[in-house]
């Protein structure tokens, strides 16, 4: 269960949101500058807001009350970036075993979870040797090594081009479905958003206006941008 | 042939030939047996051995303080840190002979410092000052932009997964900045060994001691100039080795991994 509640100030922008996610994936979108990256930020732990509170199962990443603010590495949040960043230096194995504890089984544990994302015979390249969709796997294993509690994903299908697009977005909402972690994932792509997501999560201008399945999104759109957004999908 | 072509092509091979004749008059003007009979002249031995000890211990310290303050800069994007980064790069424009009087006035008897007891000028430790004064920028030029280079997202996945910020720094970090380190220590290293008049000026000329190979050339000019030519030929030839390492993206040599990007 990821619980988030900000009332906040980033730099010029406000940020006011209240939501959680008890599993499976929420998916967060708005139209660009609307805070969606201040608020990954937030929840990794490279921004900190003078106002707020998080909490990923009961245990508090921040609480501005009580003066907790826990650093991104002790947060065990899954991140899996835009661009997937995996490490270029390292081959696909070492990029996974990078978040797993030292010890004699590492390789293995790393290549069993390689494995499970159907990506195992690509265990000893560099990632540079990769195609989008592959890279996209191996950045998802790769956090999934370091066993989070929850996961976040920034614009996962915008690296791809169409052609594999599509493909990749089934095995990922396959996989999203049967991870069941809390997993908030930033799109900017409506059709994207339905098929990876249960509910939407709204955010303009700083501030989350609904929240909601896609369906009760386009029952009551609460902004115009809600019900341009949605339509076609 | 035009106009153009032939004023360019003129003007380049009179700037070549121009910069390739001195280096051509060292090797030609001498040969392997005076050379050997030059390096056997009693102020070259220690001359060598001052030269390695000091610029190995300036190469150390240089990389040792070098390293986190280019990672700071490249990280920083406050005003302190771009006025502390032009800093840094002014001993490559000032003239040796300021350097030497300016180190002086700080670590000198009569210096900045000197009333603290502190008296290094003209000892084997102000050879090391002056080399690390004048070779750090190169370092840290080098150091900043290779660090620059490396993609923050990179740092926080890191640190996602796990990692403080000094692992996220030594496994990430550093392996991809590596070939940009190597070759600034090298051409840091370079300038170090041929440091002449802030060492001259801060450490003076005492054999042995002080007495680098830049030094010891100007002092065997005077007596011996067969032993000043062979090494001369011995500066040109690491400078030369240096320069191929460097030119030829040469950390690979160093088993750095080579980043597409």
């Amino acid at each position: 269960m990821l619980e988030v509640d900000l009332d906040a100030r980033i730099g010029p922008l406000p940020l006011r949101a209240h939501f959680s996610i008890a599993s499976g994936p929420l998916a967060l979108v708005g139209p660009n500058g609307a805070g969606k990256t201040s608020l990954l930020r937030v929840l990794l732990g490279v921004l900190g807001p003078a106002r707020g509170r998080i909490a990923l199962d009961g245990v508090p990443l921040l609480d501005t009350a009580r003066g907790i603010e826990l650093p991104p590495e002790q947060r065990r949040l899954g991140y899996v970036p835009q661009h997937y960043a995996l490490f270029p230096h390292l081959s696909v194995l070492a990029n996974v075993e990078f978040g797993m504890p030292r010890g004699l089984s590492r390789p293995a544990r790393a290549l069993a979870l390689l494995e499970s994302l159907e990506v195992a015979h690509l265990a000893g390249r560099r990632p540079a040797a990769l195609s989008g969709g592959e890279r996209q796997r191996v950045a998802l294993a790769r956090a999934l090594a370091a066993e989070p509690k929850a996961l976040l994903l920034d614009e996962p299908l915008a690296a791809l081009d169409v052609g594999a697009r599509r493909q990749v977005r089934d095995f990922l909402a396959a996989r999203l479905r049967t991870l069941a972690l809390p997993t908030l994932l930033i799109t900017h792509d409506a059709g994207d958003a339905c098929a990876l997501a249960e509910r939407i999560a709204v955010l303009e201008n700083g501030a989350l206006v609904q929240l909601g399945t896609p369906d009760e999104l386009r029952a009551a759109p609460a902004t115009r941008f809600v019900a341009d957004f949605l339509s076609g999908h | 042939m035009s106009l153009f072509k032939l004023g360019f092509g003129a003007a380049a091979a009179l700037l070549v030939l121009f910069l390739a004749l001195p280096v051509v008059a060292l090797f030609v003007t001498t040969s392997a047996s005076e050379i050997l009979l030059g390096l056997r002249a009693p102020l070259v031995g220690p001359a060598l051995r001052l030269s390695f000890f000091t610029t190995t211990a300036s190469l150390a310290i240089v990389v040792a303080l070098g390293t986190p303050l280019a990672w700071l800069l490249s990280r920083s994007t406050s005003r302190l840190a771009r006025a502390v980064e032009t800093a840094v790069q002014l001993p490559v424009v000032i003239p040796p002979a300021v350097a030497g009087l300016a180190l002086l006035l700080a670590f000198g008897r009569r210096g900045l410092l000197g009333g603290l007891g502190l008296q290094l000028a003209f000892t084997t430790a102000a050879v090391v000052l002056a080399e690390v004064f004048v070779s750090a920028p190169f370092y840290l030029q080098a150091g900043t932009a290779a660090f620059r280079r490396v993609d923050t997202e990179l740092l926080l996945v890191a640190r996602t997964l796990g990692a403080r910020p000094l692992r996220s720094f030594a496994r990430v970090a550093l392996p991809l900045a590596l070939p940009g380190l190597v070759s600034g220590a090298a051409m840091s290293w370079a300038r170090a060994l041929g440091e002449f008049g802030a060492t001259l000026m801060f450490a003076g000329n005492l054999s042995g001691r002080t007495q680098t190979l830049p030094l010891a050339i100007y002092t065997a000019m005077e007596s011996d100039l067969g032993a000043a030519q062979s090494l001369s030929l011995l500066l040109v030839l690491a400078a030369f080795v240096l320069l191929l390492i460097v030119r030829s993206g040469g950390p690979a040599l160093f088993g750095a991994p080579r980043v597409p990007r």
